[in-house]
């Protein structure tokens, strides 16, 4: 169990900056997870902490002491990236027990590890199997009871589910985040997923283009993302451009194109201020009819996607701009194409943001 | 018109040892969103490959437009693909990429470049239209896929786990687009998938597939609220299962008893007596609460084990008096936390009840 600090870090591949400039503590038994959109660098910030990849500037610390210049197999470090394979000569049951046996653990203690931890990725069955025999995913899994068993002090994961089929995914990952606090192991996990990073992390780093943009844990970010990028990032949520139109003791009005009005809670933007209001979908209040009340807006439903749990709707607004509402799904099923409904928001529920600078689309951006 | 029907379809690999399909039925409408829906190897990609012509089958027959296929060649059929891997000609730009179908057709250059005019202004596409595929993301790169597909003026779309290479939030743009695209163009699309959000949220019907059988066929929320087995329930999203024994009727409704004596009422009728059985009810559906209320009926007591937050809603995983352990999704706003004592209700009209399986139920939960 280590602490890990990035000190200004910045990584370049020629003329693309892919970690700029980067700060980041991790803390001593901390599940942290690195979350962000393809390019964002989230594996080469593992990369540099793993020692495979060297920094141009700043300075990477284990527990204090400067690693630099520490190769990686002095790192004590057990990973999962995505295209390190396997030992393709040895069994699912000789990858996983390696690394206890290298390092000189007792054979009893390594036979109950490795059958723990096989048993927990569902693979104890096929413990016989050469990796070549088994699927991407199961692969992927040997891959990680490997760096679980490994007995390093920090784990780094690089998607470490990714390979996996949808519903095993979901079912693995609520098991990985006891699996890796059993270990007593730090460990870094990068996603793109943000259930994966929500359910699992003790606290979240949200990069984009090189750079972190909030480092919170979960409840916090999901609560109070600092940015429409994180927001929608992290959040499944809807931004209406807008302009303040009035501010008083309570909060404030913002008047979306077209003319519908928001009531908010912001008292931070000033009148005339161009803003951007942020509702989640799920705190989009929707009614069947238009229904006249105070800051209402008609709409009409233009999509419903059943999701099981959830119903998804998009409703296209008398302004023109879509809006997506997520209900629990007894709720939804009343609903049907083409209904005219009305609209409303919970002052409590909206977040306002400044209009970013480069543009709103520019922010939304996840690709 | 593009109905495509299925009899008796058969394909073994591997010296017969690996069976990919197994006699498989299916009946697809002109017009009809449907998705084969299974884990990796279940065989659903090979059913693709045998509507496409890429794959013979042993047995079996196809048919499109009611006329049998089996003999017309891979490029007669005039079928569009799209797959995971994305397949688009590197030394093409975007337009010559998407105008290839219809320059081979000999379709003069005037209207070819109208063609995929339409074409990018229907999928929103804001590319330079001389962009090179690598200039471009992998979202971006699927859509002028997707575009190349269209041009190809076909009326059945297949599409092989379009969507699984993309970033997550790329990959939930792109659903609805793809629904969209087919339902504006009227065409027929079968898609094959191993998401099961995914299948739920764009198709018509789904199939569920397991080695090389197709389970059940379905609307989404048929085959979400009713599964009529253990597998679909388990596969479509997450499910609890308790093993128990169907006991007396009440009204002809038959009661269940779970492990440590507890009695849970439900609204299934007549389906059995005095058998092992297993009951399911999905985590959305129980209740949880501090106190007793008398609103609620089969209230069992338990303790919350560990959270899983997920945003606005949570799973609780609970262990209930009787040492089984299930899980509950509720809204975040009410947070307990790992040791808080609660009341779990399981409303009678949302639970299921399912003929214990011959090979345990352990077993039929495996998801590979």
């Amino acid at each position: 169990m280590i602490d890990i600090k990035l000190v200004n870090v910045t990584k370049r591949f020629e003329a693309i900056t892919a970690v700029d400039n980067m700060s980041l503590e991790i803390r001593r038994g901390e599940l942290f997870t690195i979350l962000g959109p393809t390019g964002a660098g989230k594996t080469t910030t593992l990369k540099l902490i793993a020692g495979l990849l060297n920094p141009d500037e700043g300075e990477i610390y284990f527990d204090g002491k400067l690693v630099n210049d520490l190769p990686p197999e002095e790192r004590d470090v057990g990973f999962v990236f995505q295209g390190y394979a396997l030992f393709p000569h040895m069994t699912v049951w000789e990858n996983v027990t390696y690394g206890p046996l290298v390092r000189g653990m007792d054979p009893e203690e390594v036979e109950r590890i490795g059958k723990e931890i096989l048993s927990k990725v569902h693979l104890l069955e096929r413990a016989d199997s050469y990796p070549r025999e088994l699927s991407g995913g199961m692969q992927q899994r040997v891959a990680l009871a490997r760096a679980l068993a490994s007995g390093s002090k920090l784990l780094l994961l690089d998607e470490p589910l990714s390979a996996l089929d949808a519903r095993l995914r979901e079912e693995l990952r609520f098991e990985l985040r006891n699996i890796v606090k059993e270990t007593g192991a730090t460990a870094i996990q990068v996603t793109h997923d943000k259930y994966e990073a929500l359910q699992l992390s003790d606290r979240i780093a949200i990069l984009r283009k090189g750079k972190v943009m909030q480092v919170d844990t979960p409840v916090n970010l999901f609560t109070k993302p600092n940015s429409v990028f994180v927001a929608n990032f992290i959040c499944d949520m809807n931004f209406l451009e807008g302009i303040v139109k009035k501010v008083s003791e309570d909060g404030s009005i913002v008047e979306l194109r077209g003319g519908p009005l928001v009531k908010t809670l912001d008292k931070t933007h000033r009148v005339g201020e161009r803003v951007v209001v942020a509702v989640r979908f799920e705190n989009v209040k929707i009614k069947s009819g238009e229904t006249k009340r105070e800051y209402g807006i008609y709409g009409r439903i233009e999509r419903i996607s059943f999701l099981g749990p959830f119903i998804r709707i998009e409703v296209i607004l008398e302004n023109g701009e879509e809006i997506s509402v997520k209900l629990p799904a007894t709720l939804g099923y009343k609903f049907e194409l083409r209904d005219r409904v009305t609209i409303y928001f919970e002052p409590a529920e909206t977040i306002v943001y400044s209009y970013p600078r480069e543009g709103l689309a520019e922010e939304l951006i996840v690709e | 018109m593009p109905d495509v029907k299925l009899v008796n379809i058969s394909k073994r690999y591997g010296k017969g040892k690996i069976i990919a399909a197994d006699k498989v039925n299916l009946e697809i409408k002109d017009g009809e969103y449907f998705t084969i829906l299974g884990p990796s190897g279940c065989g659903k990609s090979t059913i693709l490959k045998i509507i496409a012509g890429i794959v013979k089958p042993d047995e079996g027959e196809v048919y499109v437009g009611g006329k049998l296929i089996n003999e017309i060649p891979i490029e007669e059929r005039r079928i569009a693909m799209v797959f995971q891997n994305i397949l688009l000609f590197p030394h093409m730009n975007v337009e010559e990429n998407i105008g290839f179908a219809p320059r081979v057709k000999g379709i003069e250059r005037e209207r070819r470049v109208r063609i995929v005019e339409e074409i990018v202004a229907m999928l929103k596409l804001t590319l330079r239209s001389t962009a090179f595929p690598d200039e471009l993301s992998m979202g971006a790169q699927q859509k002028v896929s997707l575009a190349r597909a269209i041009a190809s003026e076909t009326n059945l779309f297949l599409f092989d786990e379009p969507l699984s290479a993309l970033d997550s939030r790329v990959r939930l743009e792109l659903r609805y687009e793809l629904r969209r695209l087919v339902k504006e163009l009227g065409v027929t699309a079968i898609h094959v998938t191993h998401d099961q959000e995914e299948a739920m949220s764009i198709s018509d019907r789904i199939a569920i597939m397991k080695r090389g059988r197709i389970i059940e066929v379905g609307s989404p929320v048929e085959l979400y609220l009713g599964p009529r087995t253990i597998f679909t329930a388990h596969f479509l999203g997450k499910m609890n299962f308790m093993e128990g024994t169907a006991k007396e009727l009440l009204n002809g409704e038959c009661i269940v008893e779970l492990p440590g004596g507890i009695k849970i009422k439900t609204r299934i009728k007549n389906r059995f007596t005095r058998e092992r059985v297993v009951l399911a009810i999905r985590p959305e559906f129980i209740k949880i609460s501090q106190t007793i209320n008398k609103k609620y009926s089969n209230i069992i007591e338990g303790e919350i084990v560990e959270k899983f937050y997920t945003g606005s809603y949570i799973y609780y995983k609970l262990k209930l008096e009787n040492g089984v352990e299930i899980f509950s999704l509720t809204e975040a706003e009410k947070a307990y936390k790992p040791g808080d004592k609660i009341y779990a209700s399981f409303p009678p009209e949302y639970i299921i009840l399912f003929k214990y399986p011959e090979e345990g139920l352990e077993k039929e939960l495996s998801l590979e």
